[in-house]
């Protein structure tokens, strides 16, 4: 990749990147310390990454870095939901479809949260889920099927809710 | 149908509706599930529901452009090999643009020791002042010739003219070969001694450098000044030498003041003026 393309690979899949890891981890700040990590780490590695298969690289270091610190947070921290303000919810954050989308991957685990997020915002397949989080791609399949089904229970709680 | 063992009986539905939503169902299973969302409400809400889970892209979830400024790596100054050596010959060609500058600079320097010097210098004394008047230009005539130093030498050869050999000459004063001392200038051919001579003769000397047709200053003064003026002007050569040489030519009284030094020489031809010899050969 050259410096170019690397600049290129920037501008097309920075954001989906910050998404991906925001939404997982819920944290502005270590979703963009984390991005900067992963850019810096393709930077360093440039030479042995096409700019074609860049999207799946970032991710797959993205997804192990993010792992990485969720591992250290959890032997640093028993985080309790209900102090952490970004999954905090209140009565107005469930107006909208974004609202409640958000809230209803916090019901997630780490791994259904990343399976989804790289299924429906990044449209990739089992296949190259797989390859990112290092799973079959069956196991893919159900983890998918799982989170998809917490979340449709969640919305029909809610539902019966307002 | 493809159930995987892991999917529990009663979650038959949720899985076919996510199947649906996947469009992992072959035509035939999409029309069967299809047909259970109309024909039943509890198939129907719950499609509604499975189809909300579905993450939807909002578009406002990106970096700021501060922040994917960070991650950009701006383009060095120098991508190249070439273009470092580039940069490198154009600067080499400045330097030496520079410097051979300099050296022509120096090679055209001129030294005027005295041609504008026809008013009275501060450092000459009154009889010289005075002498200038009683002579007058008209009281000799010079003719200054100038020949190469040697036949491997460069005519154009530039000048040592630099400001560490003044220093260097200071600390190594003029060599008047010995012999010669132009304040004891015997005319002795003609019958002339410093008596019958006694004011300074005036002589024009010019020293061509380098190349002749070009720089060069004169010395126009009564030959104790000349002598002053060459210790000064002259330690500015490298090496320099002053010398005179006594001529006989018929009854003029010639001698030539030569001078030499790397590079460059000069022979200044001094006549006296036979009108102004008359007097002073009757005497």
């Amino acid at each position: 990749m050259t410096h170019s393309e690397y600049n290129q690979v920037v501008q097309q899949y920075s954001d989906h990147l910050y998404r991906f890891l925001r939404k997982s981890l819920k944290d502005e700040d270590v979703a963009l310390d984390l991005v900067q990590d992963t850019f810096e780490t393709l930077w360093l590695n440039r030479d042995q990454v096409n700019k074609e298969s860049a999207k799946s690289w970032l991710f797959k270091v993205g997804y192990r870095r993010m792992i990485d610190y969720i591992r250290k947070q959890k032997n640093q921290v028993q985080l309790d939901a209900g102090e952490v303000r970004s999954m905090s919810v209140s009565g107005e954050n469930y107006r909208g479809l974004k609202s409640l989308i958000d809230k209803a991957l916090t019901q997630l685990n780490e791994t259904q949260r990343t399976t989804i997020l790289l299924r429906d915002y990044e449209g990739y397949d089992y296949r190259s889920i797989g390859e990112i989080m290092g799973m079959s791609e069956s196991s893919v399949k159900i983890t998918l099927f799982r989170a998809r089904q917490k979340i449709k229970n969640y919305i029909g709680t809610l539902d019966k809710v307002l | 149908m493809n159930t995987p063992t892991e999917i529990f009986p009663e979650e038959e539905k949720d899985w076919m509706l996510f199947q649906l939503l996947e469009g992992e169902l072959s035509p035939e299973e999409e029309a069967l599930v299809r047909e259970k969302i109309l024909t039943h409400p509890d198939w129907e809400r719950a499609w509604e529901q499975m189809k909300n889970t579905r993450l939807v892209d909002f578009g406002d979830d990106g970096l700021s452009a501060d922040q994917k400024r960070l991650l950009i790596r701006p383009f060095p100054l120098w991508t190249s090999v070439w273009q470092k050596w580039s940069v490198a010959a154009v600067l080499f060609l400045i330097a030496g643009g520079i410097w051979w500058s300099a050296q022509r600079e120096a090679n055209q320097l001129v030294t005027e020791i005295s041609k504008t010097e026809k008013k009275p210098s501060p450092d000459s004394t009154p009889s010289d002042r005075e002498e200038d008047t009683l002579f007058g230009e008209s009281a000799v005539t010079e003719k200054v010739f100038v020949k190469p130093r040697s036949t491997t030498r460069k005519t154009d050869q530039a000048p040592q003219i630099k400001k560490d050999i003044d220093v260097q000459l200071v600390q190594e004063p003029l060599h008047i070969i010995p012999g010669v001392n132009l304040e004891d200038v015997q005319f002795s051919p003609f019958g002339m001694k410093p008596a019958v001579l006694p004011s300074p003769l005036m002589v024009k000397l010019i020293i061509r450098y380098g190349q002749p047709t070009e720089n060069r200053f004169s010395i126009k003064k009564n030959i104790a000044h000349v002598q002053q003026k060459i210790n000064t002007e002259i330690q500015a050569f490298s090496s320099p030498r002053v010398q005179l040489k006594r001529k006989n030519e018929g009854r003029k009284p010639v001698f030539e003041l030569a001078f030499n030094s790397a590079g460059y020489e000069a022979v200044a031809r001094i006549e006296i003026k036979q009108e102004l010899l008359k007097p002073l050969n009757n005497k």
